[in-house]
């Protein structure tokens, strides 16, 4: 491949606290330095005057595989009815795969991460992951209400146990992280429990939320998985929520924890409206306590989807279904839920969802610890991000939304008062920076030597919304993959995972619950190392040492 | 790799030249999926995208009753783990009676309430019936339906109360029904019933007896594709219709002119298969089969090539890999090799 330089372009790296105009060079299919002495030939030159240059850009929680995600496309086939629509139009159910990726490139994201596979769905789970172009995947394995761990923690198994059990887990199923959604709520709904805050117990084990969430966390600390824990908290959607939202940032001690969709925490109870903004109480505790981060899940309007692994606030939302047809699917663990809906800027709850998800952008200062997600699709789809950047960069654009909606649901919380307006340098982190730290794919979501050649490059311009919707031009390992929003030829990129060590002899403790329930040994739902393909699509992520 | 051409040998270049040919030529081609790994489901959505085909499973699924209405819903582990009563809803077919998870969850001694003909009740322990007589089943499931309600049932005798009340009890209660065999109605009465209990208890449903292979081609199909199957890739997005594009009504009604069974098994082709005009046979079979006008021989999926797979009696996704070699193409080599013939035909028109 030969060099080339990204020439003149405004150069947005934080990591290395860059905002500048200049060049970016390419070799291989890595960032380099510029190269000494001025030699010019053979370089293959883009032209970047009057364009921004950031590294490509991260969704670290997207649903965009899984059995689930295949349930949503089952029930909702009338949502692609209108036949001359685009394939890539949003309709309110689940884009395919080829448009999955086509259309995260043609935003300049290069990196994408399913938050939920359950480990016994893990090998097609990643065939269809193997299946989405231009974009480089991740995923992370859904643990916390399976037999095992409950087990072990019910019979208070060593530390040293559990973080075997949750390296073979995570090294199984080939993901990059460990997600916990509603732990030991999921499980208990399979006992009839409609209701599971943080310190109620599974009836048959006896475990509480906290108790399962603090064993992960020590767990994946010990490991040295550079994910923190990712995690659904108990009661999602509910007025109150904001309290357990700050209890669960509280209990994590000061380990690292990272809190998926916030903004379906960020509800206090409100007699008259029926809930209003807890964003500021949250943003306080988050401000307490760096050792959390979280993604926001942003409400967007529009027709939509939900899709989750959490059984119990599925179950419960079932009958809020529009249309009137939903799938609840209890599963080996975790399990499914999807309930199709329509988020209405008329609807006085709506629209507080949505200034909730602005207020928590807007209140919490730290933009390192926050990352900009819709929790495709169950706030919006992610081809929304345009949308939501121009809201947290443009007042204007703010103000003029928040004067259509409902005034009494608008006062129930503070995004009228709000002024502040994200520098690109600040969306660069939210959407770059922050999750390459927080996966740790040091080699990404930067523009310095030795980076990925990951680079997506806007047409600079006053309205935010149209700039990031189509990319000028965006790069994947040094190739040009998209140019004004067109995706060129597909190319297929990597899954990255890691690898953590553990004792082989854990397989023993594996291997009861897996004979009890699918009378197989515990090595049938391994991901191998090829899929779909001859080559395998996986690249190893190193856990810190 | 073998091929037949009109029950000649052929080489597999020649028999995926001719069955390109023969897709090139057809004006609306079916493709008709049995049993398939992930690899071979991703190549035939390719391969029907190209040629613009209808494509539809062989045997019927519950992909309408899932869009019907609400869907409670469990897995085999968690079913025979934890079910402590189950309900059967007629018919009942071979398919179903001799799955093994079927065999596991109401042949363990549990409590079974059978709704449905008296006379083609099954033979377990422990069974209650809440019989149908003449009448439809899903007449009965609204009359519990109603009676797990608390409404006035007219004509409900006190052996159906009975039959209500005992659901009831269920901690854990699981329905299943042989797939694809229950009628829109009836499913919508199943789910309703299930539904109703679920309002002070748990009861979930879990439909068996599925064939080898189909979910599959269900599950890429729609990663692919944004539908299930049936669909069709006529136009520019592909369109899913269950009644316009069964391939059962296609053939019936001729409006295939061309089938193509895929196959990564033995099994027989039926017979409404076997009636379509021009038939294109892509499956594990050694020998030429009769009426067909070109055949590819591909291998068994897990037995003779790596392939991930959902086995009915696991009912998750695994990869499975053969104990030896063996010489027999996988269904993707075969289906991409067509694919690569089709596309060059269309580069050369």
């Amino acid at each position: 491949m030969s060099t080339i330089c990204i020439r003149g372009g405004r150069v947005v790296d934080p990591e290395h606290k860059r905002d500048t105009i200049g060049d970016v060079w390419i070799r291989d299919g890595r960032i380099i330095d510029p190269p000494a002495g001025g030699d010019t030939s053979n370089v293959e030159t883009i032209d970047a005057q009057g364009c921004v240059v950031m590294a490509g850009a991260i969704d670290v929680h997207t649903h965009v595989v899984g059995a689930n995600v295949s349930a949503a496309r089952l029930l909702l086939p009338e949502r692609y009815a209108d036949v001359e629509r685009p394939m890539t139009e949003w309709t309110g159910a689940p884009f395919d795969l080829f448009s999955t990726g086509a259309l995260y490139a043609g935003m300049g994201y290069t990196l994408v991460v399913e938050p939920a596979v359950a480990p016994s769905d893990a090998v097609a789970t990643h065939a269809e992951l193997e299946c989405v172009p231009y974009v480089d995947r991740a995923a992370l394995t859904v643990i916390g209400n399976d037999d095992v761990l409950l087990g072990m923690l019910r019979d208070k198994a060593s530390d040293a146990t559990i973080q075997d059990y949750v390296a073979w887990s995570l090294k199984t199923s080939r993901a990059i992280g460990a997600k916990a959604i509603n732990p030991g709520g999921v499980a208990a709904l399979k006992e009839n429990v409609r209701k599971f805050d943080l310190d109620d117990t599974v009836p048959e084990y006896g475990v509480s939320a906290r108790d399962i969430g603090n064993a992960l966390r020590k767990a994946l600390t010990n490991l040295g998985v550079p994910h923190p824990l990712h995690l659904h908290t108990c009661n999602l959607g509910l007025p109150g929520s904001a309290d357990t939202a700050v209890s669960t940032i509280e209990s994590a001690e000061g380990l690292p924890l990272h809190l998926a969709h916030l903004q379906f925490y960020g509800y206090d109870k409100n007699e008259e409206l029926g809930m209003a903004s807890g964003a500021v109480k949250i943003a306080e505790a988050m401000a307490k306590h760096p050792n959390v981060t979280a993604d926001i899940g942003q409400v967007m309007f529009g027709p939509t989807v939900t899709i989750s692994s959490d059984t119990l606030t599925q179950f419960n939302s079932r009958k809020r279904a529009k249309p009137k047809r939903w799938i609840v699917r209890d599963g080996d663990a975790n399990g499914g839920g999807v309930v199709p809906l329509t988020y209405r800027a008329k609807s006085k709850i709506n629209a507080m969802q949505w200034a909730i998800g602005l207020e928590m952008f807007l209140l919490i200062d730290d933009p390192w610890r926050l990352f900009l997600t819709t929790d495709h699709p169950n706030g919006g789809p992610f081809t929304a991000y345009p949308d939501l950047i121009a809201l947290l960069m443009d007042r204007s654009v703010r103000e003029a939304a928040v004067a259509s909606m409902p005034e009494d649901a608008m006062k129930a919380t503070t995004i009228a008062s709000l002024t502040r307006e994200y520098s690109l340098s600040e969306i660069a982190v939210l959407t770059r920076s922050a999750p390459a730290r927080l996966l740790g794919t040091r080699d990404r979501g930067h523009l310095g030597a030795g980076a990925v050649a990951d680079v997506a490059i806007y047409r600079e311009q006053a309205d935010k919304a149209a700039m990031f919707r189509n990319a000028e031009l965006v790069l994947k390992d040094g190739h040009t993959i998209v140019k004004k929003g067109e995706p060129l030829a597909a190319r297929y990129g990597r899954t990255l995972q890691i690898e953590p060590e553990y004792d082989s002899g854990i397989t023993r403790h594996v291997h009861g619950a897996y004979e009890k329930r699918w009378g197989v040994p515990p090595d049938t739902f391994n991901v191998p190392a090829q899929l779909l393909r001859e080559a395998s699509p996986f690249e190893v992520v190193p856990c810190r040492s | 790799m073998t091929g037949w051409t009109d029950g000649q040998d052929a080489d597999l270049k020649t028999a995926a030249e001719a069955i390109a040919k023969l897709l090139g030529a057809s004006r609306q081609p079916l493709f008709i999926v049995d049993a398939i790994d992930l690899a071979g489901a991703v190549a035939a959505v390719e391969l029907a995208r190209k040629s613009k085909a209808v494509l539809d499973t062989a045997e019927p699924t519950n992909v309408r009753l899932m869009q019907e209405h609400g869907w409670l819903a469990t897995v085999q582990g968690e079913a025979s783990l934890r079910s402590d009563m189950v309900l059967i809803a007629g018919p009942l077919s071979s398919a179903l009676t001799n799955d093994e998870a079927f065999r596991k969850l109401a042949g363990s001694g549990r409590p079974v309430v059978y709704v449905g003909p008296k006379g083609d009740a099954p033979s377990l322990d422990n069974l209650t019936v809440a019989d149908s007589g003449n009448a439809p089943v899903f007449e009965v499931l609204g009359a519990l339906r109603g009676l797990v309600a608390g409404r006035p049932i007219r004509n409900a005798g006190a052996e159906l109360s009975a039959v209500a009340e005992k659901l009831k009890t269920a901690k854990y209660g699981v329905a299943t029904f042989a797939t694809g065999q229950l009628d829109e109605i009836t499913g919508v009465a199943l789910s309703g019933l299930i539904e109703e209990l679920s309002a002070e208890t748990r009861w979930t449903l879990l439909p068996l007896g599925a064939p080898p292979g189909q979910g599959e081609m269900l599950r890429m199909c729609m990663s692919l594709s944004r539908v299930p199957p049936p669909l069709s890739y006529a136009r520019s997005t592909p369109r899913h219709d269950a009644w316009l594009y069964s391939a059962r009504t296609m053939l019936s009604q001729g409006e295939a002119d061309a089938a193509v069974w895929i196959s990564a098994s033995e099994r027989p082709i039926p017979d409404w298969v076997t009636q379509a005009s021009k038939l294109v046979v892509i499956s594990a079979h050694r020998q030429p089969l009769r009426g067909v006008a070109c055949q590819a021989e591909i291998g068994v999926a897990g037995v003779d090539y790596a392939a991930i797979l959902e086995p009915p009696e696991l009912g998750a996704f695994t990869a499975l890999t053969p104990a030896s070699g063996s010489s027999r193409a996988s269904a993707a080599e075969v289906l991409r090799t067509i694919t690569l013939k089709l596309t060059g035909m269309e580069v050369g028109a």
